[in-house]
C-alpha cells in the first residue's frame, strides 16, 4: 500500500488479503500458538482475580484521569523532563517539529508506537527533511516496503521470508538471502548505524506511572532501550490514557501485557524511563519529553458506553483470536488498529461513518472479549456502533448509513406480521429462486445489488414447502386426537 | 505550556462529569503500601530456599537463551568470565575490548589483569569519563552487577546509577551479568518492594536473556539490537553440590 495514494477500501484489501497465501499461512500459525495459548493461560491463572481486579482499577484510573496525569507530569517534571499535553494530531506533531528544528535534528530512530502512526508524525518530520528510520525489525521492514504494519506485535506477518531477502538485497545490497538469521544479521548491522546516530529517538509508551513519574517500555529486540538511551533527546507518545496510579498497578498490567500479548512472564526488556539522564552519566538523552495525546479521546472518556475501551493495553490478543481477522489480515482495517479492537477504537477516533465497515465485518462471536486481558466487551461495543450506523447518532455526528436497510426491515416487518403475506411472499420468492439455483442446489450468484451476498459464499435455496405446510400434509392426518391421547395417559399413569 | 495543561485537563474533567467536583486527594488513588511483610520474609531466607529459588532461576532460563554459570567464589567467576571473553568474537570492531561497571562487586573480581593478561583491554564505566561512550561501542562484551535477581522469569534487575550506565548491558555484542546469590528474589512482587525502598529511584531496566525478534515468519533469533548472548554469574559464595543447581 503507498501512503500517498488512496488505501483500498474494506472489501477490496480484505480479497487480497485472502489472496496472499503467506498471509494465510502466517495467521494461521500465529493464532493457533498466540490466540488459543493466551486463552489457556487465563484458565490457569494462579490469581484467577488478577483480569478483573484490574479492569476494575483501570477503570478506576479512567474516572481519575485528570489528576493523575497531573501527577504524572509534575513527576516528570521533578526530575526534568518535559511534559506537552496535545489535544489533536496537528499540536502534538508541531511540537515534536519544532523541537526537532530547535535541536538541529536530522535523524530521528523510532520504536514501535501505533500512535505515531495515528497522527501521521513521519510525514509531518519527513516534510522538514528529517530522516525516519523504524528500528523495529518488523517495522524497518515495512517501512523499506512501503507498506504499514498489519499486525501490533508481528507487524510484517504478511510478508515471506523471499520477499524480505528480495527488499534486503535491494535496499541493504546484500547477496539475496531467505534464511532469516542471516537477515536479521544485516538488519542489525544497518540499523545500528542509525541507532548510534541518531539525534532524536522517538517511541510509544506502553503505560506512564503517575506515582513514579516514569513510563514504562518493554521489547524484545532492544531496539527501544537503544532508542531511549543513545540519541540525545528522546520524545515519549502517549496516548492520555495510557497511564496507571501506581507501582503495584504497573507490575499488575506489565505481566498482563507480556503474557496476553506473546506468552511471555515478562518481555526481555522492561525500561522504567522518565527524564533526561543525570550530570556524568554517558548515556543519553540529555532532554525528555513526554507528549500527551487526546486526539479524540477524551470524547470516548465521556461516553459510558465506549469508555472501557480506553482500559484496553494494546497487547493484541484480540487479532490472535478473532475469526475475521485471522482470514482477511490487518490492512483491510485501514488504521495502525487492527482486529476487533481497531473495529471499535478506528471508528471512535476517525469517525464511525468513515469506518463504517468495521463494526459490520466482525462476527459478534465473543472471542476476542474471552481473550481480553482486561475483559473488555468488545462485542458489546460493535454492536453498539451498528446501532449508530442504523439509526444515527447526533452526539457522534453519525448519519444512518443505508436507509434502504431501514426501508427493507420497515416491510420485512409488515410481512412476518401476517401469515397470508408471509406465505405469498415465499411462494414468489420459490418461484424466483430457480433460475439461480445451481447444480449443487445452491444459490452461487445474485443479479445486481444482491450480488454482494454470494460473492464470497453460496446461499442455500428456500425449501420446496415450509414447515407448516409439510405438517399439515404428511403428519396432520397421523396425530392422535386428544381423546385417544388421555386414555393413553391413564394407561400408562395406572 | 501550563495553559496547555490547564485546558487539557478541564476538557478531561468535563468529559467524566467531575467539573465541579472536588479534586481527590492522591492518597485515596494511590494508598501507601506497606512492604514491611515482604521485605521481613525476603531477610529470614534460608541459604536452602536461596538455592532452591537459583534452581528455579536456572530453568527460567534456559529457554530464554540465559546462560547461568554458579560460581562458589570470587576467583571462579573471574575465570568463568575471562573463559568466555577468551572464546567470544569481535562483532563491530577488529580488536577485542570490555566496558565494566563501576562497581565494589566486579572490582572485587580483579577482571582488569585477568583479561589484560588476555591481551582483552577492558575500560571501566566511571562517571564524568568523556571515552565511556566510545570505549562501550567499541566493546564486544559489557560487563555489570545486578541489584536483584527474580527466579521465576529469569530476570535481572538493573539500577541506573553513577558509573552503572544503561548502554553497557546494551551495545555490547554479549553481556555478562553478576549476582549474587542474596540478592535473588522470588517474584516480581518481591523485586518491586525491594525497588519501592530506593531513594532518589533512576532509571531501570528489567533483563531476561539475550535480545531476540520473531519478526521473519516467526523464527526466533537471538541479538536483534541489543546483546546476542547473556551470561549470568550467580554468586553463591561456597560450593553448591550440584554445579548445575
Amino acid at each position: 500500500m503507498n501512503p500517498s495514494s488512496q488505501p483500498p477500501s474494506y472489501n477490496e484489501a480484505a480479497r487480497q488479503g485472502l489472496a496472499n497465501p503467506c498471509l494465510q499461512r502466517s495467521l494461521h500459525g500465529l493464532q493457533a500458538h498466540y490466540g488459543k495459548g493466551a486463552l489457556a493461560l487465563w484458565r490457569t491463572l494462579p490469581d484467577p482475580t488478577l483480569r478483573s481486579r484490574v479492569k476494575a482499577r483501570r477503570m478506576e484510573t479512567l474516572a481519575h484521569l485528570d489528576r493523575v496525569l497531573e501527577q504524572l507530569a509534575d513527576g516528570i517534571r521533578a526530575r526534568g523532563g518535559q511534559v506537552f499535553f496535545a489535544a489533536t494530531a496537528a499540536e502534538a506533531n508541531e511540537y515534536v517539529r519544532e523541537l526537532a528544528r530547535r535541536q538541529g535534528v536530522r535523524r530521528v530512530v523510532k520504536g514501535k508506537s501505533m500512535l505515531s502512526a495515528e497522527i501521521g508524525i513521519d510525514a509531518a518530520l519527513a516534510a522538514d527533511g528529517i530522516e525516519v528510520v523504524e528500528t523495529d525489525l518488523g517495522e524497518y521492514i515495512v517501512q523499506m516496503a512501503g507498506s504499514t504494519a498489519s499486525h501490533i506485535i508481528a507487524p510484517c506477518i504478511h510478508m515471506d521470508r523471499q520477499q524480505i531477502g528480495r527488499l534486503f538485497a535491494k535496499h541493504l545490497h546484500i547477496p539475496y538471502t531467505d534464511d532469516p538469521p542471516t537477515l536479521t544479521r544485516a538488519a542489525r548491522k544497518a540499523l545500528r548505524q542509525h541507532l548510534l546516530t541518531a539525534d532524536m529517538g522517538l517511541t510509544g509508551c506502553n503505560f506512564a506511572c503517575a506515582e513514579t513519574g516514569q513510563i514504562t517500555l518493554v521489547s524484545n529486540e532492544g531496539n527501544i532501550r537503544m532508542a531511549t538511551t543513545m540519541p540525545r533527546l528522546h520524545v515519549a507518545l502517549m496516548g492520555m490514557e495510557r497511564i496507571v496510579a501506581t507501582l503495584d498497578d504497573q507490575r499488575d498490567l506489565l505481566q498482563l501485557l507480556t503474557q496476553a500479548a506473546a506468552l511471555q512472564k515478562l518481555s526481555t526488556y522492561v525500561s522504567c524511563v522518565g527524564g533526561p539522564s543525570p550530570a556524568g552519566d554517558p548515556d543519553g538523552p540529555e532532554e525528555f519529553h513526554l507528549v500527551i495525546i487526546d486526539n479524540g479521546r477524551s470524547r470516548i472518556l465521556a461516553d459510558p458506553e465506549f469508555r472501557e475501551v480506553l482500559a484496553c493495553i494494546r497487547c493484541g490478543a484480540c487479532l490472535n483470536i478473532c475469526p475475521v481477522y485471522g482470514r482477511i489480515g490487518g490492512h483491510a482495517y485501514g488504521s495502525p488498529y487492527s482486529g476487533p479492537i481497531g473495529a471499535v477504537v478506528t471508528p471512535l477516533l476517525a469517525g464511525i461513518n468513515r469506518h463504517a465497515d468495521l463494526c459490520k465485518g466482525e462476527t459478534l462471536c465473543g472471542a476476542c472479549r474471552d481473550v481480553c486481558p482486561v475483559a473488555n466487551d468488545l462485542p458489546r461495543m460493535l454492536a453498539a456502533l451498528r446501532h449508530k450506523l442504523a439509526y444515527g447518532d447526533p452526539g457522534w455526528q453519525v448519519r444512518p448509513q443505508n436507509r434502504l436497510e431501514a426501508i427493507g426491515f420497515k416491510f420485512w416487518q409488515k410481512i412476518v406480521g401476517s401469515r397470508m403475506l408471509y406465505e405469498a411472499f415465499f411462494k414468489f420468492f420459490r418461484a424466483l429462486q430457480r433460475p439461480f439455483t445451481g447444480q449443487e442446489e445452491m444459490i452461487g450468484r445474485l443479479p445486481g445489488f444482491d450480488g454482494g451476498w454470494t460473492g464470497g459464499r453460496d446461499l442455500p435455496p428456500l425449501a420446496s414447502s415450509s414447515f407448516r405446510e409439510r405438517w399439515r400434509q404428511v403428519h396432520s392426518k397421523n396425530r392422535p386426537s386428544c381423546a385417544e391421547k388421555e386414555s393413553e395417559e391413564q394407561r400408562h399413569g395406572g | 505550556m501550563e495553559d496547555n495543561q490547564t485546558l487539557f485537563l478541564n476538557r478531561i474533567r468535563a468529559a467524566l462529569g467531575n467539573g465541579d467536583k472536588e479534586r481527590i486527594a492522591w492518597e485515596e488513588l494511590a494508598a501507601p503500601i506497606d512492604d514491611s511483610a515482604v521485605l521481613q520474609a525476603l531477610t529470614s531466607r534460608s541459604r536452602e530456599e536461596q538455592l532452591l529459588l537459583l534452581r528455579q532461576l536456572v530453568d527460567m532460563a534456559g529457554p530464554l537463551h540465559l546462560e547461568v554459570h554458579v560460581c562458589a567464589s570470587l576467583t571462579e567467576a573471574a575465570s568463568s568470565i575471562t573463559a568466555i571473553a577468551k572464546d567470544s568474537k569481535p562483532e563491530f570492531s577488529s580488536s577485542k575490548e570490555v566496558v565494566i561497571h563501576d562497581h565494589p562487586l566486579l572490582q572485587a573480581l580483579q577482571l582488569e589483569s585477568l583479561l589484560t593478561e588476555a591481551t582483552i583491554s577492558t575500560h571501566l564505566t566511571r562517571n564524568y569519563d568523556p571515552e565511556v561512550r566510545q570505549h562501550t561501542v567499541n566493546a564486544s562484551i559489557g560487563i555489570t552487577a545486578a541489584a536483584w535477581g527474580i527466579a521465576e522469569s529469569a530476570t535481572i534487575v538493573q539500577l541506573t546509577r553513577p558509573g552503572q550506565p544503561r548502554s553497557t548491558s546494551l551495545v555490547p555484542s554479549i553481556h555478562i551479568a553478576v549476582l549474587e546469590l542474596a540478592n535473588l528474589v522470588a517474584t516480581l512482587a518481591e523485586a518491586y518492594a525491594l525497588i519501592r525502598q530506593e531513594p532518589d529511584l533512576g532509571s531501570l531496566v528489567l533483563i531476561s536473556g539475550p535480545s531476540k525478534t520473531a519478526d521473519i515468519e516467526g523464527t526466533m533469533v537471538h541479538g536483534a539490537h541489543g546483546p546476542r548472548a547473556m551470561h549470568l554469574i550467580v554468586l553463591t559464595g561456597e560450593p553448591v553440590d550440584d554445579k548445575r543447581a
